[in-house]
């Protein structure tokens, strides 16, 4: 009998993943960024993989953060919060007048890759 | 004291019940369009605000407004898609500009949204048109909402349906 190790993928590689999701469904995502807590809590996997995504479709309401549990069949093995902001919103954000939650701070850009 | 998910729950049930209201109305043809709209636009509110509990929304604060339907409803069919299509959704990205547009017709509906005063039609009070024509929900046609029975329209509302039961 063979003995199959299973690994659970790091959870930047599901964020990646959710990422291209995103943007392959919506073409107004203009941007999608990490959002992270401190190291000790995005080392725990339980902690969601954040996104604030930039979209032009969206309508300007403020920072509304909505939790999404994780779809293990998809293989996104990690609950979820997604950010969605305007680019007005965005340029707020990134110039400090608006500002995240919990004490996140906005993280690594998840670039848009080729089909 | 109640949890988030307690409150998630809650919000989730009512819009359950607000749901089945509607399909009560849109039985009866007796009763004006405005009727069921208003229960739609209702059970879809309750759902985005069952989400924004569960994502630590102060329960109370999301009393205040009727203005989340538009942001948070779109985001929640992608979800549905992704557990149910997974990762590859490129094939539902005109589901999803139709979801958007069906997201932001229902926020209208509410009076108290009103797109800064460009769209006075809602689905509860009297308005004045551009001409100063008085308007009556009860007689209004509400012509940007007959996307219900079209395809995407169904879909859309088997969606609300779907993740409204998922959080009950």
């Amino acid at each position: 009998m063979a003995l199959v190790a299973t690994t659970v993928p790091p959870k930047d590689d599901v964020a990646r993943l959710l990422a291209q999701a995103h943007f392959s469904v919506e073409p107004g995502v203009l941007r999608i960024f990490r959002v992270v807590s401190d190291a000790a809590r995005e080392n725990d996997p339980r902690e969601p993989i954040k996104l604030l995504e930039v979209n032009s479709d969206t309508v300007p309401a403020g920072i509304l953060p909505v939790y999404f549990g994780p779809h293990n069949a998809s293989g996104i093995l990690y609950p979820s919060v997604v950010i969605e902001v305007t680019p007005e919103e965005y340029e707020a954000i990134s110039h400090g007048r608006l500002t995240l939650p919990n004490g996140w701070v906005l993280g690594p850009e998840l670039p848009r890759t080729a089909a | 004291m109640a949890s988030p998910e307690d409150w998630s729950r809650a919000y989730a049930r009512q819009a359950r019940a607000d749901l089945a209201a509607r399909a009560v109305l849109c039985a009866d043809g007796t009763l004006p369009v405005c009727a069921q709209l208003h229960f739609l636009q209702m059970a879809c509110e309750k759902l985005c605000k069952a989400y924004l509990c569960r994502s630590g929304s102060d329960p109370q604060d999301l009393q205040t407004s009727h203005a989340y339907i538009a942001k948070t409803l779109p985001l929640i069919a992608r979800e549905l898609f992704v557990a149910e299509y997974g990762r590859d959704l490129s094939g539902r990205s005109w589901l999803m500009a139709h979801i958007r547009h069906f997201a932001r017709e229902i926020e209208l509906l509410a009076p108290a949204v009103d797109a800064n005063r460009a769209r006075r039609d809602n689905a509860e009070y009297p308005w004045e048109d551009a001409s100063g024509m008085l308007i009556v929900p009860e007689q209004y046609e509400f012509p940007n909402l007959n996307f219900l029975s079209s395809a995407a329209g169904r879909s859309f509302l088997k969606l609300v349906a779907i993740a409204i039961t998922e959080l009950c």
